[in-house]
């Protein structure tokens, strides 16, 4: 038992050989020892799931798994989804569609959204919410972030099924009650 | 987050020996979940981690004629996902499917569903000396009491917050521990303790003893069995009240029932009187009517929580119907 651990941790297909704190949490480390700061701190209790990455593919917080535990473990964070210099479909479509306001909890939901689509190519709205339960905005109201998934899944599928354009450009509806 | 450093033990009998003689000294870790967020609180203050995920074995969910035994360290979403525990368990996945979110469902494991710690805010903030941390009262019988216990509430009223281990005891689960004097295997139903008993721990286990199993026998489940809950979310929240409701019929009459309650006591509630009333009347809507005026018979709401017992009654019928229904 010592202080401070070294491993070479595998993150975003590259192998990455660091020396941390022993109680140190894989967020602290992805951020302190990689640079890797597109994974957030959020509540840091298990809370509000910004700094979901995906371990072996799997979502999991990365302020509630210890790096020390992280050999042999597969990790991605937002910084490995470009595919080469290409944006991945949910990073489009969340660009596209304006999911985000202050984007901080971006990162998380994009991982998670992740996560689902590859087990679920054509999820329902009912299990993206699902998949996005333990993902907090403050900002949103969720309904863009929904539309987003549906979108890249969409895409990736290879349909062209844009979200409505009350989503684009808000509703008709309160557009006509403000003339 | 407080230093600690990380044992990696490589069998359970290391796990023991690595174990100190206090929970100051060192906790097991099983997921983490819970544990890292205490540290993180300053609720736990553990010099060394004895890490159990190192130790082979422990996240298998082995299948026989008779049963089923679970690993402690399988995670919730294994178990939630496992073939035989969705079609012969059903309720345990139901409340499992509540629990938290999917990230952490990821990471959390059964064992540690069973062994994690109190939610409440007294206990859980570093500025209140509760009775569970060695103080001399319990804050929230005269505070801010609105998630708190109904029963059982006099010393301390943090109610438990595990909802597989209501479930886990409708089915007559069983736990294996062990500890330097090697394994033995109890009733889930005798694994948690009162505040009456200690209120620094909620189970039986001292810093030396592990849960390693946790084991279902067949002849205890039934397709008529069902978990229901209240929450204030839809999703990723706290359970308010649980019920679980796990029965043997034989047409439209009980044979043999467990009716354990959640999230209103210190530690889940077997119901032995509304089981013999389910097994005398049947399910009708008297009898039911007659389950939910006993149901919280003895209750001791606090000012803020009353409105638990309206739950109780609520949930209980409900996970009734649900479990008649099949």
């Amino acid at each position: 038992m010592s202080n401070t651990t070294t491993l070479t941790l595998r993150i975003n297909d590259e192998d990455v050989t660091v020396a941390f704190p022993t109680h140190h949490t894989l967020l602290e480390v992805l951020r302190e020892e990689c640079r890797l700061t597109g994974t957030k701190h959020g509540c840091e209790l298990g809370e509000c799931g910004t700094c979901t990455v995906l371990v072996d593919g799997k979502p999991m917080l990365s302020c509630l798994v210890l790096a020390a535990e992280m050999d042999g473990h597969e990790i991605r964070t937002v910084e490995g989804m470009m595919i080469g210099n290409t944006l991945h479909p949910l990073q489009q479509a969340f660009a596209d569609l304006g999911a985000a306001q202050c984007g901080y909890c971006t990162p998380g939901i994009l991982m998670a959204a992740e996560a689902l689509l590859e087990a679920n190519p054509d999820p329902t709205r009912e299990q993206i919410q699902e998949a996005l339960a333990g993902n907090l905005c403050r900002c949103t109201g969720y309904i863009k972030i929904l539309e987003a998934v549906e979108w890249a899944a969409a895409t990736q599928r290879g349909e062209d099924t844009p979200p409505a354009k009350e989503s684009i450009y808000g509703s008709p509806h309160a557009a006509t009650k403000g003339e | 987050m407080r230093r600690f450093q990380v044992a990696m033990p490589k069998s359970v009998p290391g796990a023991v020996a690595a174990s100190g003689d206090d929970f100051d000294e060192t906790k097991f870790l099983a997921g983490g979940t819970d544990l890292l967020a205490e540290i993180k609180d300053h609720t736990q203050f553990p010099d060394v981690l004895v890490n159990l995920k190192s130790i082979p074995g422990l996240k298998e969910i082995k299948v026989s004629d008779s049963g089923v035994e679970i690993g402690a360290l399988v995670t919730l979403s294994e178990l939630a996902s496992h073939k035989e525990i969705k079609r012969s368990w059903p309720a345990l996945v139901e409340a499992i499917g509540h629990a938290a979110s999917p990230q952490i469902r990821n990471v959390g494991t059964v064992g540690g569903n069973l062994c994690q710690r109190v939610r409440c805010w007294y206990y859980r903030h570093d500025e209140y000396p509760c009775l569970k941390k060695g103080g001399q009262i319990c804050y929230a019988q005269q505070g801010e009491n609105e998630y708190h216990s109904v029963f059982g509430n006099r010393i301390c009223a943090a109610p438990h917050p595990s909802s597989t281990a209501p479930v886990l005891i409708a089915y007559g689960a069983q736990v294996e521990i062990h500890g330097p004097e090697g394994a033995r295997t109890i009733d889930l139903e005798d694994f948690f303790h009162s505040p009456e008993d200690d209120v620094t721990q909620e189970n039986i286990l001292t810093s030396k003893e592990v849960v390693t199993k946790i084991t279902l026998d067949r002849a205890n489940t039934s397709k008529h069995s069902a978990y229901c809950e209240a929450r204030e979310r839809d999703a990723f929240d706290w359970s308010l009240c649980g019920a679980t409701v796990n029965l043997q019929m034989d047409g439209d009459s009980v044979k043999r029932a467990r009716v354990v309650l959640s999230a209103i006591a210190p530690t889940p509630v077997r119901r032995k009187d509304l089981e013999k009333v389910l097994v005398e009347s049947g399910v009708g809507s008297g009898a039911l009517e007659k389950i939910a005026k006993l149901s919280i018979r003895g209750a001791r709401p606090l000012e803020q929580n009353e409105y638990k017992l309206t739950l109780v009654k609520a949930m209980l019928k409900r996970a009734i119907l649900k479990a008649v229904k099949g």
